[in-house]
């Protein structure tokens, strides 16, 4: 790190225009992310004209400043009315939302807000640190080292099901298969496409995310009879954590950033596949794990930090070799060389005062959303206070406008409210929603990821084990299903005895 | 729930089973892994799963530890109502426009869901209405269906 350059890109960062316009893109990002079915890569493509006229050292932050606004705005969608605002905030659901239904909902916010701000800051000190480092890290990741990985993450199924495992491997299970509909990268062949050409392309990750979420919780809503539509009352008071919540949630948080990192700097997995893991493992290590799933502080502190930690990693293959992590950044991308800005090795050379001035910024915004983002708690809890009779039919709407926004297309809404309709009975016969959306997400992920890793070693299957980080990966999966059988077993055995004692 | 257990497993065998059958003629490849044999693997996978289901609901049915469905009385008609008047919502919207059939579904949807202050449904659903298309409309530059007056009559 070159100490001078970084303090001229925080003064850079600190001029009043440049700050202003941060302050306004990561407004602008919190709004998107928090509104169903608008995504960070939309909000910078929306941001585009204006970018043009700016200096690029505050196009590249007002970039940044929807990128990370719009990670957080996920959560508050996500926590406040069962509807996940981003694909990163899928995780964040499954805590967030029963926290909400305690009462809880502001404390649930004042935490996805510190553990984004602690993912944000350690994610944005590594990309200061260790960029170049992580890059070649990312770099050494071969198809069958992605294939283990998203094997990982298909084991989280298990242990992500809260009541019976058997249901969370089914729920997973038929999100691969759904995974499988469309025209296969293979060899061109349509698959389960049934003679619709709207199916060729698949079933996109938003509709499916928002219809069992969003549009099934609506459903279910709507079973309910008149005079049944009391508000929950929500504790609007106490929302940053106490220093005893802190101290509850800092495994779950250093779990978080570790796995966001690991995940961001890896080209191709993104938010939406780390706030799951994490999940995951702050689960296994968490000691109180009967909490997870019922509106565990943790559970909502590990995939938060996990999606804002992903921030920093995803920049650095963007940053340092110009190849994108993901969708928003591959968008950044386009949208750096729109402005004039070649991204790539050469960059840390040629420019090293704008790129210390993004690193810099990186940073001063983390502690700048911590401030918004709490404004911004104050002022969407307040919409729980709104009766269901009117809340649920906008959201509605709002699921309808959100999902047309995908290609500006009625299809994509009827998928949506399909998978409403799905997610409703999944709901009402115990099926947990989040292993499903995680076969949809790591579904193509492991199929082509092994199909390459076998074309490359002549259908020899010894590659999965035979590069060290793919056995790993491997390992880590088999750990992963393992325990939450074994617990389940010795659960039952333990239940037994007492069963017949009584 | 083991009755709909019981059936949810066999549902999940015919599943399983059809996808098998559909990913029989695709074609075969000599290196790496052919379009079929991917969802053939979770054929069998789902294959497994749905049958432990239907075993394990069976053995409970057998055992006569029947449980109540879990949908409260009078739960499915309002879900299928509700479901009905959503897809007509989406069926209308190219035809009426976003900004038409809105709040009328919006107002509709209010009243279902036991609002009874009229007026106040009424003037939310258009407001509503109105926020979101500008907003989408004209900031986010979406393209929400609009049919003009004269189209309509």
């Amino acid at each position: 790190m070159e100490f001078g350059y970084f303090v001229q890109g925080l003064m850079a960062s600190f001029a009043p225009y440049t700050f202003f316009m941060m302050v306004v893109s990561s407004i602008a990002g919190i709004i998107i992310g928090a509104l169903p079915g608008m995504t960070a890569s939309m909000g910078i493509i929306l941001i585009l004209p204006f970018l043009y006229y700016m200096p690029k050292d505050v196009a590249l932050l007002m970039m940044s400043g929807v990128f990370c606004g719009a990670n957080f705005g996920g959560a508050i969608s996500a926590i406040l009315i069962n509807t996940p605002g981003t694909p990163s905030a899928s995780a964040t659901v499954i805590d967030g939302y029963q926290m909400t239904r305690q009462g809880k909902a502001g404390k649930a916010l004042g935490m996805s807000m510190v553990a984004s701000f602690v993912g944000g800051i350690f994610s944005s000190i590594c990309l200061l640190l260790i960029a170049p480092e992580l890059a070649k890290f990312a770099l050494q990741f071969q198809a069958a080292d992605y294939f283990s990985l998203s094997i990982f993450g298909l084991s989280i199924m298990a242990s992500a099901s809260s009541r019976s495992i058997l249901k969370g491997l089914i729920s997973g299970w038929v999100g691969l298969l759904l995974s499988t509909v469309g025209i296969d990268t293979i060899v061109g062949v349509e698959r389960f496409t049934f003679g619709i050409a709207e199916l060729g392309s698949g079933f996109d990750l938003l509709p499916v995310l928002i219809g069992v979420f969003a549009v099934g919780q609506f459903f279910e809503e709507s079973e309910a009879r008149k005079g049944e539509y009391d508000i929950i009352q929500q504790e609007l008071t106490g929302l940053w954590p106490t220093w005893a919540e802190m101290r509850s949630v800092w495994v779950a948080l250093v779990v978080g950033c570790i796995v966001g990192i690991i995940i961001g700097v890896m080209p191709g997995a993104g938010g939406a596949i780390a706030c799951f893991m994490a999940y995951n493992e702050a689960r296994r290590w968490s000691k109180r794990k009967d909490l997870f799933g019922k509106g565990s502080l943790e559970g909502v502190a590990a995939p938060e930090c996990a999606n804002n930690a992903t921030t920093g990693g995803d920049m650095v293959p963007m940053l340092t070799l110009g190849v994108p992590g993901d969708v928003v950044t591959a968008v950044m991308l386009g949208a750096l060389m729109l402005i004039g800005i070649k991204p790539g090795p050469l960059l840390f050379v040629e420019q090293p005062v704008l790129v210390y001035t993004l690193l810099a910024g990186f940073i001063t915004m983390q502690i700048m959303m911590l401030f918004l983002g709490m404004l911004s708690i104050y002022g969407s809890v307040r919409i729980l206070s709104i009766p269901n009779t009117i809340l649920m039919p906008v959201v509605m709407v709002l699921c309808v406008v959100g999902v047309f926004t995908i290609g500006n297309q009625l299809y994509q809404v009827g998928v949506a409210v399909a998978f409403g309709i799905f997610g409703y009975f999944m709901k009402k016969l115990d099926y947990p929603g989040a292993p499903l959306v995680l076969g949809v997400i790591l579904g193509p992920m492991a199929e082509d990821n092994l199909n390459r890793a076998l074309l490359v070693s002549a259908n020899d299957w010894s590659i999965l084990v035979r590069r060290p980080i793919s056995l790993v990966f491997l390992i880590l999966a088999i750990i992963s299903i393992v325990i939450p059988l074994y617990t389940a077993y010795r659960g039952r055995e333990r239940v037994a005895p007492e069963a017949e004692a009584h | 729930m083991p009755r709909v257990d019981f059936f949810t497993g066999l549902a999940l065998v015919g599943i399983a089973v059809g996808v098998f059958i559909g990913t029989l003629d695709m074609a075969k490849v000599a290196r790496g892994i052919g379009p079929g044999d991917y969802p053939r693997f979770i054929a069998w996978g789902l294959l497994i799963l749905g049958a432990t289901l239907a075993v394990q609901s069976g053995k409970k049915l057998l055992r006569r530890q029947a449980e109540p469905l879990p949908f409260p009385p009078g739960a499915f008609p309002r879900v299928l109502i509700m479901v009905l008047m959503t897809y007509a919502y989406i069926y209308l919207m190219p035809s009426t426009g976003f900004v038409l059939i809105t709040p009328v579904y919006l107002f509709l949807a209010m009243v279902f869901f036991g609002l009874r202050r009229y007026l106040l449904g009424a003037v939310t659903s258009i407001a509503v209405t109105l926020v979101l298309f500008v907003t989408f409309r004209y900031v986010f530059q979406v393209l929400l269906p609009v049919v003009g007056l004269f189209d309509l009559i």
